[in-house]
C-alpha cells in the first residue's frame, strides 16, 4: 500500500503541523493549507480566506453548528497528503461572522486512511484500499445534499 | 540484546463511532512524590493540544495544593478561558508503565481531561480501522525514551 511520510514542523504555540493540498471538486482550484492533525478533533475544518481561494460558495454547504454557534457549513473538498490519492471529505469553514482560525484535520478524516502512524516527529499516512470507495460515497452524498449521519450511513456500507 | 527485536507495550483504544467518535482511554494519577493513588480518569488521546491538562477536582485527593505550582498558563477550551497550574504527576495508561509528566491542572472542575502531544510525542500513536472499527493505538518507546516525558515539565518548572 503506498505511504506518504512527512516530518511534522511545530508552530509558536507547540502545536504540529503539516501541508495538506484542498481542492474544490468544483471548480478544481487548489491551495495549499498547513493543517493540525488532531486526534482531539470531530471535524475537519480551514480557515475561510482559504475556501475563498479556491472558489468555495462557503454558504451554498451545509448549516453547521461549531460550540452551539451558527454561521458554519460543510462542504465536501478533495485532500491531498503527500503523493497519495485524493480523499474527499466534509469540512468546516465559518461564513464570516465567525471563523475558524485553526486548520484541523480531526479523527475521521484520518480514519479514511489505511492507518496514520505519529512517530518520532513524523508522521505517516497509508493509502486505504476502499479510499476510492468512500470518495464516491461522498461525492454522491455532495450531490444529493444529504450531509446528515453520512459518516455512519457510509460505515455500515464499506 | 538485539534492540531490532525489542518489542514495547502497546495499549489499543476502540473508538466508539456512535458517540463521540473521539480516542478516549482511563489513566490512572499517582501523586509522584508519594505514590498516593487518586482517581481514573477518562482522558482524551488529542494530538492537537500541546500539553496534558486535567480538571481541578482531580488534585485534590492526592494531597497537593493546586497552588502551590510556579507555572501558570491560562487554557482555552470550547472559547472559555480557565486558569491551570502545572504540577508533577504520574499517569499510567492501561496496564503501560507510568509516567511522569508536567500536568496543566485546571483551577475548577472540568471534564476536558486531554494528554497532549508533550506525552504523545514520546509514544508511537497509530489510527487505523476505518469508520467500521476505528480503533487508536499507544505504543511505549523505549524507556529512556518515555522517561523524557519529564523533561518537558523539568524545562518549565
Amino acid at each position: 500500500m503506498a505511504s506518504a511520510t512527512i516530518k511534522l514542523a511545530l508552530d509558536s504555540g507547540g502545536n504540529i503541523r503539516i501541508p495538506v493540498t484542498v481542492t474544490n471538486p468544483k471548480t478544481q482550484k487548489s491551495t495549499t493549507v498547513d493543517v493540525l492533525p488532531d486526534t482531539g478533533a470531530q471535524t475537519t475544518a480551514i480557515d475561510n480566506k482559504f475556501a475563498r481561494q479556491i472558489g468555495l460558495d462557503i454558504k451554498s454547504g451545509r448549516p453547521q453548528t461549531v460550540n452551539g454557534l451558527t454561521g458554519f457549513y460543510t462542504h465536501i473538498l478533495l485532500l491531498k497528503v503527500g503523493n497519495l490519492k485524493v480523499v474527499a471529505t466534509p469540512v468546516v469553514i465559518g461564513a464570516g461572522e465567525y471563523n475558524l482560525t485553526v486548520n484541523v484535520i480531526g479523527t475521521p478524516t484520518m480514519l479514511q486512511f489505511a492507518s496514520v502512524t505519529y512517530q518520532k516527529n513524523t508522521i505517516t499516512f497509508t493509502e486505504a484500499t476502499t479510499t476510492q470507495k468512500q470518495a464516491a460515497y461522498a461525492d454522491a452524498y455532495m450531490a444529493a445534499r444529504e450531509y446528515p449521519g453520512w459518516y455512519n450511513k457510509i460505515g455500515k456500507r464499506i | 540484546m538485539n534492540l531490532l527485536a525489542q518489542s514495547f507495550a502497546a495499549l489499543t483504544i476502540p473508538i466508539n463511532w456512535q458517540t463521540e467518535k473521539l480516542p478516549y482511554t482511563n489513566v490512572k494519577i499517582y501523586n509522584v512524590k508519594t505514590n498516593k493513588v487518586g482517581a481514573t480518569v477518562r482522558m482524551l488521546i488529542d494530538s492537537g493540544a500541546s500539553s496534558t491538562s486535567l480538571g481541578g477536582q482531580y488534585i485534590k485527593p492526592l494531597g497537593i495544593d493546586l497552588l502551590k505550582s510556579k507555572v501558570k498558563a491560562a487554557l482555552i477550551s470550547l472559547g472559555r478561558q480557565q486558569d491551570a497550574y502545572q504540577h508533577k504527576l504520574k499517569m499510567q495508561l492501561g496496564n503501560l508503565t507510568p509516567i511522569t509528566v508536567g500536568v496543566f491542572v485546571r483551577e475548577g472542575p472540568s471534564d476536558d481531561n486531554i494528554i497532549g502531544w508533550d506525552v504523545l510525542n514520546k509514544a508511537k500513536i497509530e489510527l487505523f480501522g476505518g469508520w467500521t472499527k476505528p480503533q487508536l493505538r499507544y505504543t511505549e518507546l523505549a524507556q529512556a525514551a518515555m522517561g523524557n516525558a519529564g523533561a518537558y515539565f523539568r524545562s518549565r518548572y
